[in-house]
């Protein structure tokens, strides 16, 4: 052993380790932003990845398809039997709806929203350490992405971009206790902050903290992005499913079910671009959101410990 | 001869590092080889066959190499379980060298080990110390049967290394 330690090969080792420390040091600097390292084996393991992620999506077509092979015979013969009765319908009828509502979806963001400038992209890795869904997508700073970029789908708000690279961006979702967003109910305009929480991620939700406890909030209602640096004011999140009292019995919180569930989805939009969209330099993610986005009226209710919490 | 050998020795590295990386693929693809949600992380089983397989600087550096595409895919500091790998299969290599016998048995073993620590302290810096509410159910439902998956695929890999380092070895050998 002794005989090791004066060996190259010891030093070598110990150099790497040296630079992996450097490494270290040099990623929580830069806070977010990939470091060249990082980049490079980004770059080189992307390709793999995209094939990878293209033949999973195959595959798991193709198996569907067998899996259901009975169902689909039968919803095939039916077809046959209203294409008979309706000829001049078309076969993929119902692929072209469901194509046309998702692009009215989109269009009617971009419409309400004109502003927004979009970045389409598709999710090719998740982490799979990841509790709550975080994912790679297949875009990175080269097509404009950057870090605190917004990430919805047509049914409303996913996550944010955590890391950006020069080709890949990695994204943690609204089910990551990280994760503040200021937010308020459509209906009462009561103002909150939709924070994740890990037993509500197993199940796809998370929650709406600092509700007053006069609140008018009922379940079923609306909850929106209330605005600030990070997101637009008015991206749908979800809709509240329960109501609760906190622990600490100065505020209620909501349950919230989210639109777009971040766990299966495939193909996403980064908003690149909106009106009032501003990085605040020297504050981190998790800390400004909840700052820059939380409305006065929630920000001035948060007691001082839950304020170090959110800045995480 | 010492040309055959310089080739061999570099095809054997080449397809180690083609695996690191296509099983990083694999591991970062959503769903694929997912069982009840829970998905194991390939490249560590791999670095710890290559380190049980190979001396001790290849050990190290495909240890680094795998912690790094970890780095990558997760929301762990970019270097954090380079180093711990990096260390871990540099331990591993030494202890195949001097100490353990390489078989099915040590491969669970130490790459249970390792992959254990390695799990312990991601699960105690990115959740544990942030008091997470019920962040044991982050314990058990996802870090400890991701664990169970990683390492019960260790032997498997072993085999595979072992068969890739017996036939380029052999070829230079003959």
């Amino acid at each position: 052993m002794k005989d090791f330690l004066k060996t190259k090969t010891f030093k070598l080792i110990l150099g790497l380790a040296i630079l992996m420390c450097a490494f270290m040091l040099r990623a929580a600097y830069t806070d977010g932003i990939a470091i060249f390292t990082q980049q490079i084996i980004g770059a080189v393991v992307y390709p793999f990845q995209k094939v990878s992620a293209e033949i999973s999506a195959a595959v798991t077509n193709m198996l569907q398809g067998y899996l259901r092979a009975e169902q689909l015979k039968e919803e095939n013969e039916l077809l046959k039997e209203e294409m008979q009765l309706l000829r001049d319908q078309l076969v993929d009828y119902e692929s072209t709806k469901n194509e046309n509502q998702l692009y009215e979806k989109f269009l009617d963001i971009k419409e309400q929203n004109p502003d927004f400038e979009f970045c389409p992209a598709m999710v090719i890795g998740r982490d799979a350490n990841s509790q709550f869904d975080s994912f790679i997508i297949d875009k990175g700073t080269m097509q404009g992405v950057s870090k605190r970029d917004p990430v919805i789908t047509s049914d409303g708000l996913v996550g944010v971009v955590e890391e950006v690279g020069l080709t890949y961006s990695r994204v943690i979702t609204i089910y990551d206790p990280g994760l503040n967003v200021g937010s308020y109910v459509s209906r009462t305009r009561d103002t909150g902050i939709v924070v994740g929480a890990v037993d509500l991620a197993q199940e796809g939700q998370c929650k709406m903290t600092y509700l007053p406890r006069d609140s008018g909030a009922a379940i079923g209602d609306i909850v929106l992005t209330s605005g600030g640096n990070v997101f637009p004011k008015g991206l749908k999140i979800g809709s509240i499913k329960e109501i609760r009292q906190e622990d600490h019995g100065v505020s209620l919180y909501a349950v919230i079910e989210p639109f777009a569930s971040a766990h299966g989805v495939k193909d996403v939009f980064v908003i690149t671009a909106f009106e009032g969209q501003g990085i605040m330099i020297g504050e981190d993610l998790m800390g400004s959101e909840a700052a820059e986005d939380a409305p006065a009226s929630a920000s001035s209710s948060l007691p001082e410990s839950s304020s170090m919490e959110a800045g995480q | 001869m010492i040309r055959k050998k310089r080739i061999w020795v570099t095809t054997k590295y080449f397809c180690y590092t083609l695996l690191m990386i296509v099983f990083y693929a694999v591991q970062t693809t959503s769903g694929a080889f997912s069982f009840f949600g829970v998905r194991p992380l390939w490249v560590i089983p791999l670095a710890v066959a290559v380190a049980m397989c190979e001396n001790i600087l290849p050990a190290a550096l495909f240890g680094a190499l795998s912690g790094l595409l970890c780095d990558l895919g997760s929301q762990a500091l970019f270097g954090f379980n380079g180093l711990l790998m990096l260390c871990g299969c540099t331990a591993i290599a030494l202890l195949s060298l001097f100490l353990v016998k390489v078989n099915w048995k040590s491969a669970l073993l130490l790459g249970g080990g390792l992959a254990a620590i390695r799990a312990l302290l991601e699960f105690f810096f990115f959740y544990f110390i942030w008091g997470y509410a019920e962040v044991q159910l982050v314990f058990i439902h996802s870090v400890l049967p991701s664990f169970i998956y990683t390492v019960i695929l260790t032997p498997f890999f072993l085999l595979l290394i072992r068969k890739i380092k017996e036939k380029c070895d052999g070829k230079w050998k003959e």
